[in-house]
């Protein structure tokens, strides 16, 4: 690894990852932060052959020590010392934006300024004299570019390769305080001068400034070095000047930071000269509107539901057959030809990896189109608009605005939810958002859903679905009405606000860059954690429990040979079957279904396929996560075949795709009542999917268990209910347990597990007192 | 303009250019203000102001801010001046709107008082 590194660093929405591609390429790395949630993006530039790695600070307004992001981006220059830190900045929103390149100025590093969107700058009027801005800033060298078309990026490479050769071509200029500032900031670095210890570390102006803005991190650091006798100096400078100008040090600092950008500004930066209704400005009118912006918001999320619900359908069909038909049937060969047919090790590979893995790898698809969409929001800059709408809602449980957009994202999946909880700044406000972004039905939920519409409520199975996300958000407004009130009862509510970066067209790289990023991290999940619960969970389907455990042609148990209700994983579904017997379904295949559905909720359906409709057959592949479809065990088609049937299937899978995004338009003008728009068939009549032999073994299974028909259809609503609000899968929890740390992750599984009993127990016992059952 | 007053940002009017006086609240509260470029002594726009919802600022000139009730409400300003839409043509119209917007912010603080 070169020895050289440079920084970029910016605030959020001013296109800092466009300049990162085009600066790097394909070379990149996305990892962590040590130790912290927040993304670190490393990559290599090639800068007149010196290879130069680049890091891309996380984006910021400041460099307090308020958020984790400011931390670790001063840190990083403090400590790392980058040979120049690359300021990206927003053309059209120069003097705010110049209040962190004040900062970076401080903490005397070599700096660039990239004056990025400069094209748009042009477009409002603005003109911007970048050699004046070098000059009023000290020389340090200010690059116009443009990164979402790539301009400028040569201009830029110069100039970084200029600097690291000649650092003092970019040696900061001094930002002056002035009285009564100046001269306690230069007591203070007298003092860090003449102490060894603090002068290698910090740059002494930097850190007497830092001191005099009452900085919590920089007071921990001190005190934790024993710094005790130059705290209690600033302390006192501090009084002085408060008590000298009745204002606080920090509103003192800030003010004549800001005054201090008012005067470059005012030579270089040239205005229209009346204020501008800016593009942006207009559409704000109607889409923030009083009135238009909630109806508008939901018309959006109806589409991004729509979009990732069923325009992913046709690619969910199309992993599903590939990874259960042809993948499955390749390892049937593959062990039939090593001699392995029906050994363990074929069971293990089939049912309990490919099985395992394949039904979470299913839902792949959909993630990618719900990231699609939501990238595409973002980008636009409509997602800090959807939070603005919403305040008025959120309020009333006590969030802010800002909360909503986790629990949109909840929808799709509760693992990107609780991702999306990083956008709010108040520590309390993000767990409480992560929590009940949980009993937002995922799409995991939706197929259990289905299936028991469809077995137990006929033509009424849509209401069933129906309710079940209108119950999620009712249980999630009043836990967090609770919540807000019991448990952080002293707290204020948070001040909102936020930036609403201009609109902007969002370019196809920047949004499949950030679907492949989100999903990718989704597959490396699918291809540890699931992958090992899938391969303990086909242990405890395998080993048998007991003195009477029975293989499944009734002769004694071996390994690989037992009935499922036998196997380690039967018997202990059989002894946690009797709590849920109060609210109808004390059945140990209820009882293991839903142990199953931890996995991923869309399993409970799969154990079930695997144990009602095989039962009979019952061979060793009782595997749970199995995805509930019989496999072609049979080698009927070849190689070649197999490959030509997934390109063919791909296509049609395509132009589906794209039929279902048309028939949104039609699906969204029906709701309406009394029009009918026709839907668009480009291939002639869809697949059903068939399950009525799982449906004709569910009512049959919980009327038996109820005791009659219609307490079968009560036991099956609490079951459902049950489903709905128990705790998410586990890569949800693991997602939790990540952000919120291990205590809140327990509370969390103890809530849910809690509330899903109750409700499932009152939905049954109390259904029955009013006579349903 | 009619009365230089302090009184809350939450009271000001679309189109109105305010100065910002005294930021109440915590340390926290007004340096992550003064972060998003919301410090004493500069002048914002208010874009957008229904008394329920967000406020929306033009602050620095060329940043959008939307800004809740209640932080609004720890803010205190001076009118600057005030201007009508930017898309209607300027003349004629202003007068009146500039006095039926005094009237208005006269009433709205005989209104306050008496609370």
């Amino acid at each position: 690894m070169s020895s050289l590194t440079i920084a970029l660093a910016g605030n959020p929405n001013v296109g800092k990852s466009t300049i990162f591609n085009g600066l790097t390429g394909a070379r990149q790395h996305v990892g962590n932060w040590p130790g912290k949630t927040v993304e670190k993006k490393e990559g290599v530039a090639q800068i007149r052959g010196k290879e130069i790695v680049v890091v891309d600070l996380p984006g910021t307004y400041s460099l307090t020590a308020y958020s984790i992001e400011e931390i670790i981006a001063r840190d990083f220059i403090v400590n790392e010392r980058p040979s120049v830190v690359v300021s990206v900045v927003d053309a059209a929103n120069l003097e705010r934006n110049l209040y962190l390149v004040a900062q970076l100025i401080e903490l005397n590093v070599p700096v660039i300024v990239a004056l990025n969107m400069s094209d748009l700058a042009k477009t409002r009027g603005l003109k911007i004299d970048p050699a004046a801005l070098s000059m009023r800033l000290g020389g340090i060298p200010v690059i116009e570019t443009v990164g979402n078309r790539g301009l400028g990026l040569t201009e830029l490479k110069d100039a970084i390769a200029q600097v690291v050769e000649n650092p003092a071509a970019a040696a900061p200029v001094l930002l002056d305080y002035g009285r009564p500032l100046e001269g306690k900031i230069k007591a203070l670095e007298a003092i860090i001068t003449t102490n060894t210890a603090l002068r290698k570390k910090y740059n002494a102006r930097w850190l007497a400034v830092k001191l005099l803005e009452n900085d919590e991190g920089i007071i921990e650091a001190l005190q934790a070095a024993g710094q005790s006798a130059l705290l209690k100096e600033a302390e006192m400078v501090i009084e002085e000047l408060e008590a000298v100008t009745g204002e606080d040090t920090e509103t003192l600092i800030a003010d004549r930071r800001y005054a201090l950008i008012g005067e470059v500004i005012g030579g270089v930066l040239e205005r229209p000269r009346a204020a501008v209704e800016t593009q942006s400005d207009k559409i704000d009118r109607i889409v923030t509107h009083r009135i238009w912006g909630v109806p508008i918001f939901l018309l959006l999320m109806w589409v991004v539901f729509q979009f990732t619900a069923n325009v992913s359908a046709p690619f969910l069909d199309w992993v599903d057959m590939l990874i259960n038909e042809t993948i499955m049937g390749w390892a049937f060969s593959l062990t039939g030809a090593l001699g392995l047919g029906g050994t363990w090790i074929e069971a293990l590979l089939t049912d309990g990896i490919i099985a395992g893995v394949g039904a979470v790898l299913v839902f792949v698809p959909v993630l990618m189109f719900l990231y699609f969409a939501l990238a595409v929001l973002e980008d636009s800059g409509y997602m800090a608009r959807a939070a603005f709408v919403m305040d008025r809602v959120m309020r009333a449980i006590g969030l802010h605005g800002k909360s909503f957009l986790p629990m949109i994202v909840g929808f799709g999946c509760t693992v990107p939810a609780v991702y999306a909880t990083r956008t709010l700044e108040n520590e309390d406000d993000r767990k409480l958002t992560g929590f009940l972004a949980t009993f937002m039905s995922c799409g995991a939920r939706l197929p259990v859903y289905v299936v028991f519409g469809a077995a137990f409520f006929g033509a009424n199975a849509g209401n069933l679905t129906f309710a079940m996300y209108i119950l999620g958000i009712v249980i999630a407004l009043i836990t967090g009405f609770v919540m807000k009130r019991v448990v952080y009862q002293s707290k204020p509510p948070a001040p909102f606000v936020m930036e609403l970066p201009p609109y902007r067209v969002p370019t196809a790289r920047g949004v499949f860059t950030q679907m492949w990023e989100r999903s990718s991290s989704f597959l490396r999940k699918a291809g540890t954690v699931i992958l090992a619960a899938s391969i303990v969970l086909w242990l405890l389907l395998a080993i048998p429990l007991g003195a009477d455990a029975a293989a499944p042609d009734g002769r004694d148990a071996g390994f690989n040979n037992v009935r499922a209700e036998d196997s380690v994983f039967g018997t202990l579904s059989g002894a946690i079957a009797p709590v849920f017997a109060p609210a109808g379904f004390g059945s140990w295949e209820a009882a293991g279904s839903l142990v199953t559905g931890f996995i991923a909720k869309e399993v409970v359906i799969g154990t079930m396929g695997q144990i009602y409709v095989d039962e009979a057959e019952a061979a060793p592949t009782d595997e749970a996560v199995a995805a509930g479809e019989e496999v072609e065990e049979e080698p009927g088609t070849t190689f070649g075949e197999d490959v030509g049937n997934i390109i063919v299937s791909f296509g049609e899978a395509a132009v589906l795709t794209v039929q279902e995004t048309i028939n949104i338009i039609p699906r969204t003008v029906n709701i309406i009542p009394g029009v009918e728009m026709p839907e668009a068939d480009f291939l002639g009549g869809e697949e059903e999917e068939d399950t009525t032999e799982l449906e004709a073994a569910l009512t049959a299974a919980f009327t038996a268990s109820a005791g009659s028909e219609q307490a079968g259809k009560l036991a099956a609503l609490a079951f459902n209910v049950f489903v709905l609000l128990y705790v998410p899968c586990m890569v949800a929890v693991a997602a939790m347990r990540q952000e919120f740390g291990a205590r809140w992750m327990w509370y969390q599984i103890a809530y849910t597990t809690a509330l899903a009993w109750l409700a499932a127990v009152i939905v049954y016992q109390g259904g029955k007192l009013v006579g349903l059952g | 303009m009619c009365d230089r007053h302090l009184m809350p940002l939450s009271m000001a009017a679309p189109g109105d250019t305010v100065e910002l006086v005294e930021i109440r609240g915590g340390r926290r509260f007004r340096q992550r203000l003064a972060d998003l470029g919301l410090n004493t002594g500069t002048s914002v726009r208010v874009i957008q102001n229904d008394h329920t919802g967000p406020l929306i600022l033009a602050v620095k000139h060329d940043a959008r801010l939307a800004l809740g009730q209640g932080a609004a409400h720890r803010i205190q300003i001076l009118p600057i001046h005030h201007t009508s839409k930017q898309d209607e043509p300027p003349g004629r119209g202003i007068q009146h709107e500039q006095f039926n917007h005094c009237a208005r912010r006269q009433s709205q603080c005989r209104q306050k008082h008496h609370l």
